[in-house]
């Protein structure tokens, strides 16, 4: 049981938690509400004629085939960034884990992605894959690969998935070790008396005791790709060439600030909104249910 | 059939030395016990036998062969963890059946193997329930047939019982001690518990600060103890030791007197070894103390006993149903066959 502090006055409480209460109210339930109300309304491009359309929005969304499209980028994109930030995350960590010499730097060095920030990452690879200076881009064409991402559309979801999923490494990997550490070394050693290999003891014992991390990271990895790479795309591509790498945040964005149809791109959010909520919910339930064992 | 031979065996971690120079023969079948303090390194030295410590100089022969450098695998050892270390995710039967499976047996081995394990401790019933729905006894048993199940050469145990409530404990020393017997397997047995380590072994090996201050069977040790770290670690309650000085006729304890028994021929400052236990009721040739505090066990009495000028209260045992306060004036006498005499400065026994 938690214990309760009783205060003597009945406002210091209120006072104490004031601030984050303005902020949030502030910064997220009023934009969120305006967003709820905005989606409802059909606004011309100069804001001289609003009109209520109730659920116009939604299905004109339900029938636009560029909306469509852009969801399931979207989805692909996610489980990409997804998967491969896990995957050299876990990859890493599994290695660091058994690294007894030197393991602080090799970590630092491992966490410090994590502290640049998304545009300053979109710009980092940006220069890597510059069709004309990049460093990377050079060394492709001495294999024959002709890299251009302003015209080949693939190439350039290749190259944010890529810068997406390299930022989230870091931290990636920083839960995927300390979940290591959290299994009782005593499990590992009688394994190796069992007999079991470093790769057999990944496999059989290491990788189901941290499933309850790696299903979080899941969770975490795919909000991250949905929202927070909006940044590295607007950097790298700007949603281009054609739509080809316009996510759904993307699409808000253009949709709302570039071709100023405010309705519909508060229609857009709403529905993210929507997204964001079900996964913190499956998050929740599962998570504090330490998943299966 | 398999023998160990552990020969001067040393451990150290960058530039502390923690085990020094061990020797254990150890032969086929024998139950042996590494008792000592926390520290002692009894752990390290069972580790190192296991291959999950690298070993700094020295030698551990399983079975004549040299093992140093084998991987824990390739030892024919089990272990018995003190936290049982039992895979969280898998059921009984698969904890059981994991080291089989990499051994590459056939799938109806494993299957026969564990069932009469399982059904040797008495644990058939959960071999599908995962460790988190077992009682710390039953996990125990677990343990136990996870490491009979590969049938070892070697049985390794590190402090198995130490997380078991008293009553259990008692049960599973019995058990464990009546399976090593019937199987007959090589154990080497790591305790802080001097009970546990009397009650089990065939030989005990006393360590200190990573020295095996004594090697032999528990009442040699009792009986025969060689310094005064193996004489108030071994036994229970421990020994008293009392500061004296022997004179020509007298050995002088505090401000008081009693007679030298003919047969103790040392001379000069010693300590007074006396266990509780050998203290008679007589009145010649006694000390006399207050009682400081009293310990009723039911079938014995507890005594603290306080001397003038002796710095600590001497703990005598008394048959149980003895009529005394606190505050009582105590007539001591020793047993003087059972006085041991230890050098103060180097703690050895010098008689």
């Amino acid at each position: 049981m938690l214990k309760r502090v009783h205060y003597r006055s009945s406002y210091l409480p209120y006072l104490l938690v004031a601030p984050q209460i303005i902020i949030t109210i502030l910064f997220f339930i009023w934009p969120a509400a305006q967003a709820l109300y905005q989606s409802f309304l059909l606004q011309d491009a100069f804001g001289l004629s609003t009109e209520f359309v109730w659920f116009d929005n939604f299905i004109e969304l339900y029938d636009n085939p560029n909306y469509l499209n852009s969801f399931a980028r979207t989805g692909f994109f996610s489980l990409a960034v997804a998967s491969l930030s896990m995957g050299f995350a876990l990859f890493f960590a599994a290695l660091a884990d058994r690294v007894i010499k030197g393991s602080h730097t090799y970590r630092t060095l491992l966490i410090i992605p994590y502290a640049v920030a998304p545009v300053l990452a979109g710009t980092l690879w940006l220069f890597l894959f510059n069709p004309t200076l990049g460093i990377i881009t050079y060394f492709l064409d001495t294999f024959g690969i002709d890299w251009n991402h302003k015209l080949n559309s693939a190439q350039a979801m290749s190259l944010v998935i890529l810068a997406a999923a390299w930022k989230q490494i870091s931290y990636n990997f920083l839960f995927f070790i300390a979940a290591m550490h959290s299994i009782p070394k005593s499990l590992i050693e009688a394994s190796a008396i069992d007999g079991a290999g470093p790769l057999h003891r990944f496999r059989t014992i290491i990788f189901p005791l941290i499933s309850p991390t790696t299903f979080f990271l899941l969770v975490v990895n795919i909000i991250y790709a949905f929202f927070d790479t909006f940044g590295i795309i607007h950097a790298i591509t700007a949603g281009g060439p054609g739509n080809s790498t316009e996510i759904l945040v993307y699409k808000v964005y253009n949709d709302g600030f570039v071709g100023l149809d405010l309705g519909g791109s508060a229609a857009q959010s709403v529905i993210l909104m929507f997204i964001v909520v079900v996964l913190t919910v499956v998050q929740f339930k599962y998570v504090e249910r330490k998943v299966q064992y | 059939m398999s023998d160990i031979k552990i020969e001067q065996l040393k451990k150290s971690y960058q530039s502390t030395q923690v085990i020094h120079g061990i020797d254990i023969d150890i032969r086929d079948g024998e139950f042996i016990v590494l008792v000592g303090p926390s520290g002692c390194g009894k752990s390290t030295l069972l580790r190192m036998v296991a291959g999950l410590e690298t070993i700094s100089e020295g030698t551990v022969q399983i079975d004549g062969a040299v093992v140093n450098d084998l991987e824990p695998k390739d030892r024919g050892i089990a272990m018995v963890f003190q936290n049982y270390a039992l895979y969280p995710h898998m059921s009984v039967y698969d904890n059981m059946a994991y080291g089989l499976k990499l051994m590459k047996l056939p799938k109806a081995e494993i299957e026969q193997r564990v069932q009469q394990v399982a059904q040797l401790l008495q644990i058939e019933d959960f071999l599908d329930r995962r460790p988190s729905n077992l009682s710390g006894g039953q996990r125990q048993r677990v343990a136990m047939g996870r490491a009979i199940v590969r049938k070892p050469k070697v049985f390794l145990f590190d402090e198995p019982l130490s997380n078991l409530d008293a009553a259990l404990r008692v049960q599973m020393r019995m058990q464990i001690k009546t399976l090593q017997r019937n199987l007959g397997v090589t154990t080497l047995y790591v305790t802080h518990d001097q009970v546990e380590a009397m009650t089990m072994a065939d030989r005990l090996v006393v360590l200190k600060d990573g020295i095996a201050a004594q090697i032999g069977t528990p009442m040699e040790i009792y009986d025969d103890p060689h310094n005064q770290f193996v004489a108030g670690f071994i036994g229970s309650p421990a020994m008293n030791f009392i500061d004296c000085e022997v004179t020509e006729d007298h050995i002088v304890i505090g401000e008081q007197r009693i007679s030298r028994p003919p047969h103790v021929n040392m001379r000069g400052k010693l300590v007074l070894g006396i266990r509780p236990e050998h203290f008679i009721e007589e009145n010649t040739s006694a000390l006399e103390g207050e009682i400081e505090m009293i310990e009723k066990l039911g079938a014995s009495i507890l005594l603290y006993v306080s001397c003038k000028n002796v710095s600590q209260a001497i703990v005598i045992q008394c048959e149980g149903h003895l009529n005394v306060n606190i505050g009582d004036t105590k007539n001591i006498s020793f047993d003087s066959h059972k006085l041991y005499f230890f050098d103060p400065s180097t703690q050895q026994r010098v008689y």
